[in-house]
């Protein structure tokens, strides 16, 4: 089980949280009208080995949206915040 | 004819709730014991703009806690913190306690009334502990679940609100009203072992 630090109801187990997707995913602004910009927003993902920012949905609990930084490759979870905070990336991971 | 304009309450449970020994008959008597606590005033309040701590306070008697998971108040009301600026409140029901809040609470408070949408079952008996450890994975040891503190949780796979009364232990758990049936069902159930007097 992954426990996942939630910033209001403390650490829980992953099977009260539901996977939303990338949390480094910016939506355009508004009154954006380029196709690519949107492709990119809707479509693009990267699928990185190592370090991910995500957004999971306390579902069954607070149901607030929560931050977490993953390891996809170990599943080990480095940090989780809310979606305004800064979650620093390991050092050696983001030289790569 | 019946009056039309005050609709009796009707229990989620009636017919399913029957009162009475389930189980084992240990020599110490029934280790769960499990009820349906009613009619109650339930009202979720959540702040917008404005911090809603005071406001409350004044509208209640009774300021609800900024800390995350922490209840206030005995029960007359009761307060259990549920998100970031969200609370539930609970009472026996006297009064119309959603509009009281609504003509209290500043405008930019959400509030809603949610009296018939939940149900809330009185847990308690010296098994309690193991038999919520059945169904939910929160730590319920009593050093880490303390008395006057809430969690929301799943609990055999619903969304419940358990609220910790007691070190007896003693748990009110607050349930959706259309998952009440199936809720009590698992709870009645994995009593079983231990001897359970559902009133």
């Amino acid at each position: 089980m992954l426990y996942i630090d939630c910033p209001y109801c403390g650490s829980r187990g992953h099977e009260e949280f539901t996977y939303i997707g990338d949390a480094t995913k910016k939506r355009p602004d508004g009154a954006e009208t380029s196709d690519p910009a949107w492709f990119d927003y809707v479509y693009l993902r990267d699928n990185p080995r190592g370090p991910h920012l995500e957004l999971w949905h306390h579902s069954l609990g607070c149901r607030e949206v929560v931050k977490v930084l993953r390891n996809t490759l170990t599943h080990e979870i480095l940090g989780a915040g809310r979606p305004g905070d800064k979650i620093a990336l390991p050092d050696a991971e983001t030289e790569r | 004819m019946a009056d039309l304009a005050s609709p009796q309450r009707r229990s989620a449970l009636e017919g399913v709730l029957v009162p009475g020994d389930f189980g084992a008959t240990p020599f110490n008597g029934p280790g769960i014991l499990l009820s349906e606590r009613g009619p109650l005033s339930v009202v979720q309040i959540e702040a917008g703009t404005e911090d809603l701590t005071a406001a409350a306070g004044n509208a209640l008697g009774i300021a609800p806690s900024g800390m995350p998971n922490e209840a206030a108040g005995t029960g007359r009301p009761r307060i259990l913190g549920t998100g970031t600026g969200r609370w539930l409140i609970s009472e026996p029901e006297g009064r119309d306690l959603a509009a009281h809040l609504r003509a209290s609470l500043p405008e930019s408070a959400a509030v809603t009334g949610l009296s018939h949408a939940r149900v809330c079952l009185r847990l308690s008996g010296r098994d309690a502990r193991t038999l919520l450890a059945k169904g939910c994975g929160i730590d319920i040891h009593p050093d880490a679940f303390r008395p006057d503190t809430s969690r929301m949780t799943s609990l055999f796979h619903c969304a419940a609100l358990i609220d910790c009364r007691s070190a007896e232990p003693v748990y009110d758990i607050y349930v959706h009203r259309s998952y009440a049936v199936h809720l009590f069902e698992m709870l009645l159930d994995g009593a079983l072992e231990f001897g359970c007097r559902v009133a």
